[in-house]
């Protein structure tokens, strides 16, 4: 099966400048997938190259196995945010709405019907110019939706969203994915995706580095850490330690141990008799994983180039 | 192809600069055709020997510098405000992007440019024969009248030529003030260096820049007004005017294949 949006060894270089370096993805339907990386990671220039905006110097890049400038009506196929600051100030919200979809055969109607479903329904005659950014991203979002698309590529839809409008983006992408469309949008920042995207693929400096889901990527990063209170630290640091595991004091009373397993640690500290009043698995969250993955990634790098 | 133009279309009715400069074209067609008219007295010397016709017509050097501000607004805006990607992502294939735009700049721009045009023409006729131009050495000449018809049909024609030379150079250079600069440019500098030349090399400017377009105002044996020494028509009215579109096209060529192979 074809995936919906796929790349196949895509470089891209400005001057000097390896944007992209022999760069291959593949995003699957029915899924939140993150592209996340630092800025100038290569996100960007990704997507214009998907969406045929910017010419790659070698790979291929692919929607549904075709190639976007090869669709007929693009809209009714994927739907893109690129930058929420691309509309001309002067006009409104539905006269922008209204050319796009005239663009690609949507019916008029699918304007108003998008503005109400991002929840601009009261503004659709303002000048998007006097939009705030957060609306900005809105009317974005509902061009992206005007078409009605099985795929979305949205390009940092979070970025100047305040908390509830995050919080909207979230359930939007969710929903969208839930109905078993491709969702797959960019990020800088780690802790954006973190309860919204299943899936991530994670680049730096143009190269792919993961492409993990969500739940591996904090599993591997959690690796078996466990934390727990005790009255008795000092007592629990020995017997642990003597078991084997490396455990450190995070707290007056509290222990981060890893390389064991909780069941193990609760056994071992009942036997000893040390007093144990919580014991939970550590918890990283995404970002923290996310750190621990680039790092790493960077550090792999770091020994390829020196080898 | 239907639903491109459609939209840009719709993208033109609502994009304000756009608007304004068009009427600007206008205004400025009417108002200077009109007041160069006022400001023009007959010669006694020599009676009969000035084209009225083309001192009805003046208003285009001022009209032509706002359609050049209208036609490089419909891309170039789009460029600063990075609308353009919306608009490649939402369109298949660059060419039909640009043949939309530049068939929907031509269809506003040569009716306002006709119907100014003409307006102008009768005022100034009305205001030049109070300045003396009369029959019998002026006789009356009216739209109706195949030569004056052709000069106003025609200067219509070179504005919407001017318009779509602007579009041109605006998708190639994708920025208003380069575009304007370096149309304002085109159009003008022919002019200044006219001059400036020997003969031989002025008549060579006014055979093959843009400004050749101007021949289609003249009725008499004079191609530009500003040039009294020289006699004789360096190219023939319409031959001048395929120059101009001929510029518009070749502009509009170079548009296409950077649109087509620049990345946006």
């Amino acid at each position: 099966m074809d995936m919906a949006v796929e790349t196949h060894g895509i470089t891209k270089r400005y001057g000097r400048t390896v944007a992209l370096d022999d760069l291959s993805i593949a995003v699957r339907p029915g899924v939140v997938t993150g592209f996340v990386g630092p800025n100038g990671a290569g996100k960007t220039t990704t997507m214009h190259v998907l969406l045929g905006l910017a010419t790659a110097d070698a790979g291929e890049a692919l929607i549904r196995g075709q190639r976007y400038e090869t669709i007929a009506r693009p809209l009714t196929v994927v739907g893109t945010l690129l930058d929420a600051r691309a509309f001309h100030p002067s006009r409104s919200a539905r006269s922008h709405l209204r050319w796009l979809a005239q663009s690609n055969g949507i019916p008029p109607r699918r304007a108003d019907d998008v503005l109400r479903l991002v929840g601009l329904a009261k503004v659709t005659r303002r000048r998007a110019g006097a939009f705030s950014l957060g609306m900005r991203q809105r009317l974005g979002i509902a061009g992206a939706l005007l078409g009605d698309p099985p795929i979305l590529i949205l390009d940092e839809p979070t970025i100047g969203l305040d908390p509830e409008g995050i919080q909207w983006m979230r359930e939007t992408l969710r929903g969208l994915a839930g109905e078993g469309r491709t969702v797959f949008i960019s990020s800088h920042l780690m802790s954006e995706l973190e309860d919204t995207a299943d899936h991530l693929i994670v680049i730096g400096k143009g190269r792919l580095l993961a492409d993990i889901s969500v739940s591996e990527l904090l599993a591997s990063a959690t690796d078996g850490r466990v934390e727990l209170r005790t009255p008795d630290l000092p007592a629990a640091m020995t017997v642990l330690a003597n078991a084997g595991a490396t455990p450190v004091s995070s707290g007056p009373d509290r222990i981060e141990v890893s390389g064991i397993a909780p069941a193990k640690v609760a056994e071992l500290l009942v036997e000893s008799r040390v007093r144990l009043e919580a014991l939970v698995p550590g918890r990283v969250t995404l970002e923290e994983a996310y750190f621990s993955l680039t790092r790493d990634a960077a550090t792999h790098t770091a020994e390829r180039a020196t080898a | 192809m239907m639903r491109t133009l459609h939209s840009e279309w719709t993208k033109l009715r609502t994009q304000r600069g756009t608007l304004v400069a068009l009427i600007t074209t206008g205004v400025l067609m009417v108002g200077f055709s009109a007041f160069f008219a006022s400001e023009q007295h007959t010669d006694t010397r020599f009676p009969g020997d000035d084209d009225v016709v083309q001192m009805g017509l003046m208003g285009i050097a001022f009209a032509e510098i706002a359609v050049v501000v209208a036609g490089a607004s419909l891309i170039t805006a789009e460029f600063a405000s990075g609308m353009i990607r919306t608009t490649l992502t939402a369109t298949q294939g660059r060419l039909r992007v640009l043949l939309a735009k530049a068939l929907v700049l031509s269809v506003v721009v040569f009716p306002v440019a006709l119907a100014t045009t003409a307006l102008g023409f009768v005022a100034a006729q009305s205001l030049l024969r109070g300045n003396g131009y009369a029959p019998p050495a002026y006789p009356e000449v009216s739209l109706t009248d195949p030569s004056a018809a052709r000069a106003v049909v025609g200067t219509a024609l070179l504005v919407a030529a001017y318009a779509l030379l602007a579009l041109g150079i605006g998708t190639i250079l994708r920025h208003s003030g380069a575009t304007i600069a370096t149309g304002v440019g085109v159009l003008f500098l022919p002019l200044l260096f006219l001059g400036a030349f020997p003969e031989s090399f002025a008549r060579r400017l006014e055979q093959f820049t843009p400004l050749a377009g101007m021949a289609i105002q003249s009725t008499g044996d004079r191609m530009l007004m500003a040039f009294d020494g020289r006699s004789g028509m360096p190219i023939s009215p319409w031959q001048g005017l395929a120059v101009a579109f001929a510029w518009a096209l070749g502009a509009l060529a170079l548009g296409f294949v950077a649109l087509r192979y620049r990345d946006a």
